[in-house]
């Protein structure tokens, strides 16, 4: 770097300044050049998620994520106070639209965040029934927000009258908590999971350490104030068995009063509503053009499932496998609801609805079929699909759960997603699929409307199975049975995708951990402002560092990897090691010793002349201890002659220029010729 | 880093975050760099194309880009099939395929392009062939001189092929596809051009210093030169020597800007009701409804471009005006124009405080308070209850913070009709963008307020209202004098272009291409075929609102696209490497000392077949991990080669279990309870490495 020597005054200091600063902005872009690298990246916030739950209708609309390191944050319209107490001048509660810390209890550390809705409570109308929910690593169990009968016998936490009507603007910032109350249930405190149910759902479920699952709220003619535990399956020993997992339609609007329970004999259990085509116990598939249960042996479920006194079913999987998530779409109507799971094994199941075959060619298209998710196998007729006439087309709909297939190259399925957008007609739905590989792959058909439009892709489609559209996404149709063939290239990168189901609005997490929306923008998305307008991109959660709207943006040290570095280089102690052979382009390592006063990253670092560059993609150096130590950092060397204007920064710690014209040095240094070192074939990683 | 658990109040936290907010973005972009949307989600679906500049126009739903390695593309909706000839077949009828990703258009061999436009036009088709579907007319300058069109011809291209005067659905061979070298009244060689994103007109500056005008004459549209017209040199031009030597065209009216070789502005079309020509003798003020009264001078006449003798636009001597942003005409609106020396300046509307709905805003910051009559005139409009404040002749710009230069600026104010949604972004020499102006009422605005964060209808930079921070609905900044909202979103921009919504000014659609500083295109507002994110809206209602920069799609991936072009620069910086470790070399040196943490570096041997990158990279066992964030290893050339690559290690036990993985080239296990061999080797150890004291950064 070739710099003038004669800035003395402010102006020429102030130009060294900035050209550090552009420096420190270069080493960021580095060679991701894109929306978020090289433009507006403050503008994105540097948490790591684990997960993120949201909820969203006419009188929801608010997200909790916890982090990487298990911090939570909320954010949403912040209905009736639920998330803090700023307030307009007209009264109402401003809305929170970046990540907003909420510290978790003294000395807990949690684990699980739920963000919940109840449309109702026993009377009726306290649409405003926001809340949220955690669990923490020691067992505990806590609430928060407007409890209207969902959380009873918490004396910090009393429940307000249901005869009142909380709307969300209401100008009273005392109805809500907006810190985690413990939760007690039935003299239990210990808990092991817990899920919200679905908006109009108006449930919970939680599992207590005992093993017993609690629910309260339940369907909507038998709705409970207060808690009862959910029956244990058929013949499962009183004394021995305990749920020790459960899963809802948590976040959806529509009801889908559902519930999947994990026994500790590692099998999966359905109660709940069962006029959903096959939630996977086969006794209880549903016939959608009869709505008759063929399979139920003349001895059909309920039609208004009590979760207090129904029976739990069994809900078959292959022996062995450990279930590890369910998702349940939460359709309001039978015939378009399917249902997945994911196993430890990294396959994926599915049951319920999986494709229609059309009479005539699908609008616009020359496919007379498509299929939401391809099967590893074909599935056995009657007793594992059925084939039911509907408006002249088939459906396809799967009695018990059968293994999806694996995308291509792909050894795992670590998420899925429910990518149905209407649930009234099995016109449009679709699943997601993300693998090891962090590639996500899409099946179904999508619709005809913009808001319909869940195509998660940034190409038209060029459909194989026609001659080239390329003028719009409408309709795609997969039609295939066995096999995945649409990758979405907008989720490359993608580890996790946390969504309410069949919603069309999701949270995706990169593998890296950042959380993006897409989907209608609203406040629960966190992007920082609300507009009305729905993102067909995926949008990088709001920077909640730079949000002066931000009353509590928690502690950007918890989520910036690591902190900046401060120390002194000797310059004269810098080696670099082997020495090149001038004119031949190879790798080296340039040690630098850096008297680190405070433990970090040194970032940028720069290496400039004699041929020299940064090698291997590195940008920073970090340590965690304070003291002179040397630091490796890859150069690779071009090949060009070697001169006196070698020099090298490394973040703050300084600069150095040396001169390469001198002859290297010998030097005698242990070294680990690991001549013992042998490969390790795939399969076989150990010795 | 500590922050605010102990700010709890709003302003508390302000305050903080104006002493700590350089060093937080500072830090941030550091850390933050590898892991947003483009980088650690959908890169993939990214063009890696880098570009100078793009033209746009949403009536025609056309655009065309230059790439900095100067290679021409263009996308759209393709309509009259100007970018290729492919079919699609829509509710059982044939029409163009769209373009949605850009589409590489050959450059005339042996040329080298250095500036591209698009206009939309509807005048031949209007007229005589009975549809008002604007066509695109693309235009494109090369380093040489020569002048190229293609596109639909509706009257802008003169003689150079047939003009389209009816179109019969199908016709793929009306449009031409690839550049036609233009020669006007006799001249092929030119030094610069421009056209409107709408306005039924062109203007080309020939080497002679020759202005020619084509098309629209004013707002009539039937007042239009089919041929090219040489536009009058301006009053008192000494016509042995004055020359034309740059144009910039309004966005959407009959109304340009021309540079003489004097170093001079002129302004030549369309003046009516405009209040930011920068021209004193046109200010005007609004007394009552529709009523206009002229105190500097003589209401402009409608004068027809092409016959009218240009203006003089007083600038400051010796200012080397390089772009001016002008809408067009209408009551308001605000002019940017900006020097060589980095200065950026303003005319017309500059503030507007209104008594009746209770918001003041300045539409862009000044250096120093305008000179009362001479700059600056005021008057009270009283339909709308308005103090405006408007500049009748260019005023420079303040800088924005931090910067040195402005590099460039931007109107983004939306409102001919009104003086309630009017803004400005300047672009300062440190990549940050500033806005200053009022925001829309309706929060369904394409572009509004580029910002991420939410303000609520109140001065939060001034301190003059407590926030509410609700939306960004009417948003306003009274700051006459400083730039003081920094456009975060668009922090590392270099090039802003926003388009305005022709047709109509309003209702329409609002549109911006930004460039980053690394030449990467992005686009915000209502999605279109123009935009070229790959896909848009199929259905009939609604469009996209893209509400925030939304990367350019990668070409490459589209297999609609029957012409990508082979990528841009970056294209390649992902290859993956092929080639085989050759466990039995690997190396680490120095080697660590049992229990004492350090750094040090494993080297690996590989026989790289394919060049590239290695990635990921794994290590573990024996307190080793992987040092310095280094996750890749790459190269650029093949054969046996060693890979340095820094590791961490804790002090931990040395095992035997050792394990490393580099991509695909494989992994290794080795025993660290072996003892290291002493090895000698060239080592420079750099005694004469000196410290750089900043400031005086040579030896």
């Amino acid at each position: 770097m070739k710099i003038n020597t004669k800035y003395r005054t402010t102006d020429q200091l102030r130009a060294w300044q900035m050209l550090h600063l552009l420096l420190c902005l270069l080493a960021a872009t580095g060679a991701n050049a894109q929306w978020g690298a090289d433009l507006g990246s403050p503008a994105m916030s540097t948490l790591t998620w684990d997960h993120i739950s949201t909820v969203d209708s006419d009188y929801a609309d608010h997200t909790i994520g916890l982090t990487k390191n298990n911090k939570m944050y909320v954010w949403g319209g912040n209905y009736v106070f639920t998330i803090h107490t700023n307030v307009a001048s007209t009264g109402a509660p401003i809305v929170q639209t970046t990540p907003y810390y909420v510290p978790s209890p003294a000395g807990e550390k949690v684990i699980k965040v739920a963000a919940g809705h109840g449309r109702s409570t026993a009377t009726g109308a306290n649409v405003f029934n926001n809340f949220f929910g955690c669990l923490t690593e020691s067992g505990k169990l806590y609430g928060w927000g407007l409890n209207l009968g969902y959380f009873p016998g918490i004396p910090s936490w009393p429940v307000l009258s249901n005869s009142t009507t909380y709307t969300g603007l209401a100008p009273d910032s005392t109805l809500s908590k907006r810190t985690p109350q413990q939760i007690t249930i039935l003299g239990e405190s210990q808990f092991v999971d817990f899920a919200f149910g679905a908006s109009y759902s108006n449930f919970w479920v939680a599992i207590g350490a005992s093993g017993k699952a609690y629910t309260i709220g339940n369907a909507a003619a038998l709705y409970d104030g207060t808690f009862a535990a959910i029956p244990i399956p058929a013949g499962a020993d009183a004394a021995t068995f305990k749920y020790v997992r459960v899963w809802t339609a948590n976040g959806a609007v529509t009801e889908g009063h559902q519930v999947y329970l994990k026994g500790n004999d590692g099998n999966i259990y359905y109660t709940g509503l069962t006029q959903r085509v096959s939630v996977g116990v086969p006794s209880y598939y549903s016939d959608p053009a009869t709505s008759t249960y063929p399979d139920a042996g003349g001895n059909p479920p309920p039609a208004i499932p009590n979760l207090r006194t129904d029976i739990p079913r069994l809900v078959p999987f292959p022996a062995g496998e450990d279930i590890v998530e369910m998702k349940i779409t939460g359709g309001n109507t039978s015939i378009a609801s399917a249902y997945y799971a994911i196993s430890a094994s990294g396959k994926a199941y599915a049951s319920g609805f999986w494709g229609r075959v059309y009479t005539y060619p699908i609008t616009g298209y020359t496919n007379k079929q498509y299929f939401t998710y391809p099967l590893a196998k074909l599935p056995t007729l009657n007793t594992e699909l059925a084939k039911v006439p509907y408006g002249g087309d088939t459906l396809y709909i799967l009695k018990r759960f059968c293994e999806i297939a694996m995308p291509p190259s792909a050894s795992k399925i670590i998420d899925i997603y429910d990518n149905g957008v209407t649930a009234s007609d099995a016109v449009n739905m679709g699943c997601v699929v993300i693998t090891d590989e962090y590639k996500a792959y899409w099946a179904g058909r999508n619709a005809n409307t913009l808001n319909a439009l869940i195509f998660p892709n940034f190409l038209q489609f060029n459909d194989p199975y026609n001659t080239p559209r390329c003028d719009d996404t409408r309709p795609i149709a997969t039609p295939s049975k066995t096999q995945w063939t649409v990758e979405l290239i907008n989720y490359r990168g993608a580890a996790k995708i946390c969504a309410p189901p069949a919603s069309g609005r999701m949270f995706i997490i990169s593998k890296t951990g950042r959380g993006y929306f897409e989907g209608g923008i609203k406040a629960y998305s966190g992007l920082g402002k609300v507009v009305k307008s729905t993102t067909i991109f995926p949008i990088p959660i709001a920077n909640e560092q730079l949000d002066v709207c931000n009353p509590n943006p928690g502690d950007a040290g918890a989520a910036v990897t690591s902190a900046p570095a401060v120390g002194t280089i000797d310059c004269s102690k810098t080696k670099l090691w082997p020495a090149p052979v001038a004119g031949t382009p190879s790798q080296t390592t340039l040690m630098v010793s850096v008297n680190v006063t405070t433990a970090g990253t040194f970032t940028p670092i720069t290496v400039s002349g004699s041929g020299m560059s940064l090698g291997n993609g590195i940008t920073s150096v970090s340590t965690t201890t304070t003291g002179v130590q040397a630091f490796y950092i890859p150069l690779n060397y071009d090949g060009s002659a070697l001169a006196n204007t070698f020099q090298f920064t490394v973040g703050s710690a300084g600069s150095c220029t040396a001169d390469l014209t001198q002859k290297p040095n010998k030097q005698i240094a242990n070294v680990w010729s690991l001549t013992n070192c042998s490969a390790i074939t795939p399969g076989m990683l150990s010795k | 880093m500590k922050i605010n658990m102990k700010y709890l109040i709003t302003s508390q936290l302000r305050v903080w975050l104006r002493l700590h907010l350089p060093l937080l973005l500072c830090l941030l972009a550091a850390t933050g760099a590898s892991a947003q949307f483009g980088s650690d989600l959908g890169k993939p679906a990214m063009s890696t194309l880098s570009w100078d500049h793009i033209s746009s126009t949403a009536t025609a739903r056309t655009s065309i880009g230059l790439t900095t390695d100067k290679k021409i593309y263009v996308w759209g909706d393709n309509r009259y099939y100007s970018i290729h000839n492919k079919q699609s077949i829509a509710s059982g009828s044939i029409r163009p395929q769209q373009q949605l990703t850009p589409y590489f258009v050959p450059a005339p061999a042996g040329e080298t392009p250095k500036k591209v436009r698009v206009t939309a036009s509807l005048y031949n088709l209007t007229t005589s062939g009975g549809t008002n579907l604007n066509t695109p007319t693309f235009a494109c300058l090369t380093e040489s001189g020569k002048l190229y069109g293609w596109g639909l011809h509706s009257g802008l291209m003169g003689t150079a092929w047939p003009m389209t005067t009816t179109f019969t659905n199908g016709d793929t061979t009306q449009a031409r596809r690839a550049p036609i070298q233009l020669t006007i009244l006799g001249e092929t060689s030119f030094v610069d051009f421009d056209m409107p994103q709408i306005g039924d007109y062109w203007i080309v500056i020939g080497t002679s210093g020759k202005a020619y005008h084509i098309g629209r004459k004013d707002d009539n549209i039937a007042s239009f030169n089919q041929t090219f017209t040489q536009i009058p040199l301006p009053a008192g031009a000494d016509v042995n020597t004055f020359k034309y030597v740059a144009v910039w065209c309004a966005k959407a009216r009959t109304s340009t800007y021309l540079k003489g070789n004097d170093g001079k502005i002129y302004f030549t079309g369309d003046a009516h009701q405009s209040m930011a020509t920068g021209i004193p003798e046109f200010y005007f003020t609004l007394t009552g409804e529709a009523g206009l009264t002229y105190p500097n001078g003589t209401p402009p006449a409608t004068v027809p471009m092409g016959t009218a003798v240009p203006v003089l636009v007083p600038f400051p001597a010796g200012e080397d005006i390089v772009k001016i942003d002008y809408v067009g005409g209408g009551n308001y609106y605000n002019t940017l124009a900006l020097s060589a020396s980095g200065k950026g300046y303003g005319a017309g509307l500059w503030r507007d405080v209104n008594g009746l709905k209770d918001y003041k805003y300045t539409a862009f910051a000044l250096k120093q308070p305008p000179i009362p009559n001479t700059e600056v005139g005021s008057f009270f409009y009283s339909v709308n209850g308005d103090s405006l404040f408007v500049l009748k002749r260019f005023v420079e710009l303040a800088l924005p913070p931090g910067a040195t230069k402005i590099i460039d600026v931007a109107v983004w104010g939306h409102s001919s009709t009104s003086s309630i949604f009017h803004g400005s972004l300047v672009v300062g020499d440190n990549n940050k963008t500033y806005w200053s102006g009022r925001n829309s009422y309706a929060y369904d605005q394409g572009t509004d307020l580029p910002n991420f964060i939410e303000y609520g209808g109140e001065n939060i930079s001034m301190g003059t209202v407590a926030g509410e921070c609700r939306s960004v609905d009417k948003y306003w900044i009274d700051s006459p004098y400083a730039w003081v909202v920094e456009a975060i979103n668009f922090q590392g921009a270099s090039k802003i272009y926003r388009m305005f919504n022709e047709s109509s000014y309003e209702g329409g659609y609002d549109q911006a291409f930004i460039i980053s500083k690394s030449g990467k295109g992005y686009f915000q507002g209502e999605g279109l075929a123009n935009s070229g994110l790959g896909k848009i809206n199929p259905g009939t209602g609604s469009i996209f609102n893209l509400r925030f920069p939304t990367p350019i799609a990668n070409e490459l991936l589209d297999n609609c696209n029957p012409s990508p072009g082979t990528g841009g620069l970056g294209a390649t910086d992902t290859t993956p490497a092929v080639g085989t470790i050759d466990c039995s070399k690997t190396q680490i040196a120095p080697a660590p000392v049992a229990g004492t943490p350090s750094q040090t570096t494993l080297m690996v041997t590989i026989n790289v077949t394919t060049a590239g990158t290695f990635t990921p990279i794994t290590v573990s066992g024996s307190g080793m991990s992987l040092g310095n964030g280094i996750t890749s290893v790459s190269t650029t050339t093949t054969g046996v080669q060693t890979f340095y690559i820094p590791l961490q290690y804790d002090g931990s036990a040395l095992t035997n279990a050792f394990q490393f993985t580099v991509g695909s080239a494989g992994s290794c296990t080795a025993d660290l309870t072996t003892k290291p061999n002493k090895q000698v080797t060239n080592v420079w150890s750099l005694t004469n490495c000196s410290a750089i004291t900043p400031g005086v950064l040579s030896k």
